[in-house]
């Protein structure tokens, strides 16, 4: 005979548990915490060098990658706080790779932590890490559509860096599409025009990642 | 996701050879995740399966009904074929797999509240894009079906 049992429980409910529990010392820390997601090759790491430069030990990075320390290579040198990540073939970060990454860092004097996902703009947008937001990168150079292909991410983001905006005279992109589908997609999402080598963008950008009302405030 | 917790948390000293000028050691964790745990659904159906089973408390599962929101992130297709598989392996093959999709409310300052199937949608009352969607993230096992 069959039997027909009720669940009603998220698939994933076991990461978002973990996920709580990273906010959970987030908030004791008083920490912020921001979850980067961008397609391979967007600027993320070079954004976070530039952070690295200015904030030192006060950025902490969890960074991840299929492979290798090149990143974490990069932000340490910046002077921020750095662990990598190595998924070994995993195309996103877990709330529990996160609390295990989360041990080899000393956040003492950290005040905003940013996870680099994995490049990627599919997976790593629909696993909840314990972030207080995401934030998007997303360079000319992929093309203005991503937003309008790319929903899952860009209805969760709360902001989007638009990057190697210099690069705009050389490339097909039509930034008032790419502007407008974003918006389209969530009209909170505050967006913002960067370039790590004009540092175009990237002032107003470090003043709003170090906002903890502007982030906290913000409904997951 | 018993498989994606750390295997193995290590200090990398020295930093690679291929980068000789690094300064800084680096730290790094190798969470250990099967090789062909890269794509979501398939974390995601593991996750699903693994739910089934505890509450079928040992009984055959016969089928798995999952709700699919329009932003979950979740290709039915590609959750089916996951879960296809895992059942297969783990419980009994030609199990019933039901995907509902399932809409997400939304509400347009117009005033209109109304249900929408896909992201960029437009308020159907006024045509204005800024709308608000309360859900549709969600990735939910409604009922299992087991033998009893």
């Amino acid at each position: 005979m069959t039997q027909t049992i009720r669940v009603e429980e998220a698939a994933l409910a076991r990461n978002d548990l973990a996920a709580q529990e990273n906010r959970r010392l987030f908030d004791s820390l008083g920490l912020i915490a921001v979850n980067m997601i961008s397609a391979p090759g967007s600027g993320k790491t070079s954004i976070l060098e530039f952070l690295g430069q200015r904030l030192g030990k006060q950025l902490a990075v969890v960074t991840g990658d299929i492979q290798t320390t090149f990143d974490a290579d990069r932000i340490n040198k910046s002077g921020a706080e750095c662990v990598q990540v190595e998924t070994g073939g995993g195309c996103h970060l877990t709330a529990e790779m996160v609390a295990a990454a989360l041990k080899k860092l000393d956040l003492s004097q950290a005040r905003l932590l940013v996870i680099e996902n994995v490049g990627n703009l599919v997976c790593p947008a629909i696993f909840e890490l314990g972030e207080h937001g995401k934030i998007a990168v997303l360079s000319v150079a992929e093309g203005h559509e991503k937003p309008a292909k790319y929903p899952s991410l860009f209805v969760r983001a709360q902001a989007v860096a638009i990057n190697k905006i210099d690069l705009l005279p050389y490339v097909d992109f039509n930034l008032e599409q790419a502007e407008s589908d974003c918006r389209k997609l969530n009209p909170e999402a505050r967006i913002f025009r960067t370039s790590c080598r004009t540092k175009e963008g990237m002032e107003e950008l470090s003043r709003y990642l170090t906002t903890a009302s502007a982030w906290t405030a913000h409904r997951q | 996701m018993a498989c994606l917790s750390p295997r193995r948390v290590t200090k990398a000293l020295p930093a690679s050879s291929r980068h000789n000028t690094i300064l800084h050691p680096v730290k790094r964790i190798k969470p250990s995740v099967p090789r062909a745990c890269n794509m979501h659904e398939l974390s995601i159906a593991t996750a699903i399966v693994e739910t089934a089973q505890r509450h079928a408390e040992g009984k055959p599962i016969e089928g798995i009904t999952v709700r699919i929101g329009p932003f979950s992130g979740v290709v039915k297709e590609s959750l089916v074929f996951y879960l296809d598989l895992l059942l297969e392996e783990k419980e009994r093959p030609k199990a019933h797999i039901e995907i509902i999709h399932a809409k997400a409310n939304a509400t347009c300052p117009c005033g209109a509240s109304f249900q929408i199937s896909s992201a960029m949608t437009p308020c159907p009352s006024c045509g204005d894009y800024n709308i608000r969607c309360s859900d549709g993230r969600d990735c939910t096992i409604e009922s299992i079906e087991v033998t009893s």
